[in-house]
């Protein structure tokens, strides 16, 4: 039977002649019609993850693992077959939509050459169907639009024209990687309201790779929060924002919030560790309140902490006294610890 | 009763387009239609408002960066925009700006220590013998360690590079520091530690900041009195004894509304049994 | 944002980049600095000397003692042509240097300055460039006399518009870089901002272009002390020496080969060097 969905199992992607692992085991599965939100810092190994299920990964990478979509293996193709499949079984959107447009092509053009790479349809039927597509990622006018460049948009319009062109080839799978960093917030929340209600509608599987606990969470049914190239929790949303059981999330969450009865904004201290540096043992524990020794003492597992809810910590019944507002251990606990 | 330390009155600025023959008035768009307000000495004013409401621009015609069309820049008791730019060069450093984007901020060909290092040698204000102390200084004020001074930006992470920025505004001595959009390109995690920064260093040097962003819950957090901008005009002035969710204008609103944030997505998500702990 | 995470990158500095691949760099440095060597320590690499007449040996056929075998007035091809990169070399040096720091300084202040001073290089940008170069280097030496000063100011006066458009080009766009906004911001003065925040990293193309620039420069000075209008007699230079013997080039081919060969191996080796040098800047902006 093959799985449906992008699968990647047991991913390890290492540079510098294996010295310097990005990523070490990495295990992650996104169902047809369900949104994973995958979160962490940057150089914790997310974008390089969402790359590689597309089979762009730089040529002095050393891959090991599985990553299959609907049950095809990504990382065997050949670069013809990787091409077939980029765009009509999986699609990508970037942080900066300028790069990944030709500025001297009319987007209305840009977007019917996508259709017809894949389909073979007549010129006119393309261009009609890429003025439905930008009216359905929300571009007014389409018909007049469509003969623009894309240097006559906004950074939000351009956003939706790369949105528009990852459907045109009707993707079963559409990775976003940061797809709103570069955007202020009201046009975040329009790309991510259009993420959400085109994923619902065409039942497509979406990937959000984002650095914001927040900007996951309003679109994501599943989240996976990674760190210094592992998965250190992972689970419905409302249980990995709610309900964390790995300190890291929890300072994750603390450091969105903006409560002004504090003083200073919490925030996690210190930075990861650096590629080629990782500890064997725990990768947060230098930043961790919660430290004790035996976080030290060997690689940690993803344990399961609740129905379907993972975390890669081995004090995960004490994280419940961390105090998600300021990512410090709480009084009483304090004292009684120590 | 304190005076201000900067009154901005009536800027404003309009790029031209470019005729085929010169500049053509008639199809100027106004970037900033005339703005007016005042920074009070040590107070964190926060600027709002999305791309291209005019508050980058806003900022570059404060430190002089763009020439106004119209309007006073008073400083200290004096018009910077009526000054050449000789008169001008020498007193720039008293206001400085840290960029948004930390990966253009800083000149790729010089180690952190010798961009350090120009400032205070160019304007004097430490002997040559003391520079390298004043660089370490520097450095430790904003949570960096000394030996940074012998790398090149490319050894830096975004996080470590804006605190490289701010540094090197620092060296200048300012009396106002103008934080252009410092955090929009940083991870959630990273932001918190360089608004900390900046509140930590606005509290041990008496600076006075304008901080800039898009991020309403963050400007707030940090800043008791924020103008909101909305296509080049100044469309609201919210705090002091109007808290911000007390805003009138509809555009406050909705940049209050469009921030994500857990609570909302706890409210979308209350489908779930239980109720969320805190 | 990059594929691999900013803490990926290590500390790049110019010599782990020498030593990190790059072949073509490796190849063109060691290849250039041998024959520098040579030209330096001519002497000891040859032991005759190249303008000593032996008329009993001439025209004779490469052998052990005259690799390169001998000239019309019997003088050892092989010294001429080492002697002559000493001419040839300094002929691409200094058609190379004077350009490039002329070209540069120009090209710089018409992108950073901007206004009436772009305006006006500019124009004159645009009227050198309409003539063909080598006709105008030949018209300019006719005019001034022939000789080796008379060709570098021939060189000079019209190759600068070559480095000022690359430099021009650079600063412009470096101008509106955020870290020159705070070089203005922080007070300096316009010499340092130009030479010390923009210059830098406005030259590197500029220093791919020298190598390109250096072949052609060489070939340029061997063409026209071909035709007399260079290096003068009895001096040892390539051009020269095939224009010297080019009646013999049937019956004795190696007088000419030699110093052919000479013009083609410098202006590979320093085309290998500008390749390296391009992968270089490409490597260092991404």
């Amino acid at each position: 039977m093959t799985e449906l969905g992008l699968n990647i199992e047991n991913l390890s992607i290492a540079f510098d002649r294996g010295r310097k692992e990005a990523i070490s085991g990495l295990d992650l599965k996104v169902l047809p019609s369900q949104a994973l939100g995958l979160v962490g810092e940057s150089g914790s190994g997310k974008s390089l993850a969402s790359r590689a299920a597309l089979g762009l990964l730089p040529r002095k990478a050393r891959v090991t693992g599985r990553i299959t979509l609907d049950g095809q293996s990504v990382l065997e193709l050949s670069p013809a077959q990787l091409r077939r499949i980029r765009g009509s079984g999986i699609a990508m959107i970037f942080q900066d939509p300028m790069s990944s447009l030709n500025p001297v092509v009319r987007v209305g053009e840009a977007i019917a050459q996508v259709i017809r790479s894949h389909e073979s349809v007549a010129q006119g039927v393309a261009l009609e169907r890429a003025v439905a597509l930008m009216a359905r990622v929300g571009i007014r006018d389409p018909e007049t639009r469509m003969r623009s460049f894309p240097h006559e948009f906004s950074g939000g319009m351009r956003q939706r024209i790369m949105i528009a062109m990852a459907l045109a080839a009707r993707p079963r799978m559409l990775l976003a990687d940061e797809p709103t960093t570069a955007l202020d917030v009201i046009v975040q929340d329009g790309i991510l309201k259009l993420l959400d209600q085109l994923r619902r509608d065409e039942g497509m599987g979406l990937l959000l790779v984002s650095h914001d606990l927040a900007v996951v969470g309003s679109v994501c049914d599943r989240i996976a929060v990674m760190y210094a190239g592992q998965i250190v929790e992972e689970g419905p949303a409302m249980d990995v924002l709610m309900r964390s059981r790995m300190p890291y999330t929890v300072g994750l969450h603390a450091s969105t919030q903006r409560s002004k009865t504090l003083k200073r904004l919490p925030s996690i201290p210190g930075a990861p560790p650096p590629l080629g540096e990782r500890p064997a043992s725990c990768r947060f524990a230098a930043r961790c309140p919660l430290v004790a020794p035996q976080c030290l003492a060997g690689p940690v597992p993803l344990v399961s902490v609740g129905s379907d809810h993972m975390a890669r910590c081995v004090r995960t019944a004490e994280v419940a006294n961390l105090d998600r507002a300021t990512f410090t251990v709480r009084e009483r606990e304090a004292a009684h610890n120590g | 009763m304190v005076e201000p330390i900067l009154r901005v009155e009536g800027v404003s600025k309009s790029y031209a387009r470019r005729g085929l023959l010169a500049r053509d008035a008639t199809t100027a768009r106004p970037a900033l239609s005339p703005a007016s307000f005042e920074l009070m000495p040590g107070e964190i004013l926060g600027i709002v408002g999305e791309s291209g409401s005019g508050k980058t621009t806003l900022a570059r015609c404060i430190a002089l960066l763009e020439r106004p069309d119209t309007g006073r820049v008073m400083f200290r008791g004096e018009d910077l925009v009526a000054l050449n730019e000789r008169e001008l060069r020498k007193r720039r450093r008293a206001i400085q700006t840290v960029f948004q984007d930390p990966y253009a901020s800083l000149n790729p060909r010089l180690k952190v220590g010798d961009a350090l290092a120009e400032v205070m040698l160019v304007h004097r204000l430490a002997e040559r013998r003391h520079v390298r102390g004043r660089v370490a200084e520097l450095l430790d004020q904003v949570g960096l360690p000394s030996r940074a001074a012998h790398d090149y930006p490319a050894a830096f992470s975004g996080g470590q590079r804006q605190r490289i920025c701010i540094a090197r505004a620092l060296a200048a001595q300012p009396d106002i520091l103008i934080a252009d959009e410092p955090v929009s390109s940083l991870d959630v995690s990273v932001q918190a530690q360089v608004v900390n920064l900046l509140l930590d260093l606005r509290d041990r040097l008496q600076l006075s900041v304008i901080f800039i962003g898009h991020d309403l819950h963050l400007i707030d957090f940090l800043a008791p009195r924020v103008i909101v901008m909305l296509a080049g005009e100044i469309v609201e002035t919210v705090g002091g004894d109007v808290p911000i969710t007390d805003a009138r204008h509809p555009y406050t609103r909705a940049l209050m509304d469009a921030v994500p944030s857990l609570e909302k997505v706890a409210a979308r998500q209350s489908s779930t049994p239980e109720s969320p702990s805190r | 944002m990059s594929i691999v995470p900013a803490e990926a990158s290590p500390r790049r500095t110019l010599p782990r980049w020498l030593l990190a691949g790059n072949w073509s760099l490796r190849l063109g440095v060691v290849g250039f600095a041998l024959i520098v060597l040579a030209a330096i320590f001519a002497p000891l690499v040859s032991s005759f000397d190249p303008v000593a007449l032996d008329l009993r040996n001439a025209l004779k056929a490469p052998s052990l003692v005259h690799p390169m075998g001998t000239d019309h007035l019997g003088r050892d091809v092989f010294s001429r042509v080492i002697y002559g990169a000493r001419v040839d070399l300094q002929i691409g040096a200094i058609g190379v240097a004077l350009p490039l720091i002329l070209g540069s300084v120009i090209g710089l202040a018409a992108g950073y300055l901007g206004g009436w001073v772009d305006a006006v290089v500019g124009r004159i940008v645009d009227i050198i460039i309409a003539f063909p170069f080598l006709v105008l280097v030949i018209a300019i030496v006719a005019m001034l006399g022939p000789g080796l000063i008379n060709l570098y100011i021939a060189l000079t006066a019209i190759s600068w518009v070559l480095y000022t458009r690359i430099v021009r080009a650079e600063a412009l766009a470096l101008k509106k870089r955020e870290y020159v906004l705070a070089a203005r911001n922080l007070g300096f003065g316009h010499l340092r901002i130009m030479f010390r925040h923009i210059l830098p990293n406005a030259i590197a193309p500029a220093f791919v272009f020298a190598m390109s620039d250096f072949a052609l420069d060489v070939q340029v000075g061997a063409t026209l002390s071909f035709f007399g209008l260079g290096a003068q007699p009895p001096t040892p230079e390539w051009g020269l020496m095939i224009a010297e013997t080019r009646s013999m080039m049937l019956t004795a081919p190696w007088v000419v080969v030699g110093p052919g060969l000479a013009i083609v191996v410098v202006s590979l080796v320093v085309s290998l060097i500008g390749d390296g040098l391009a992968d270089l800047v490409r490597g260092i902006d991404d």
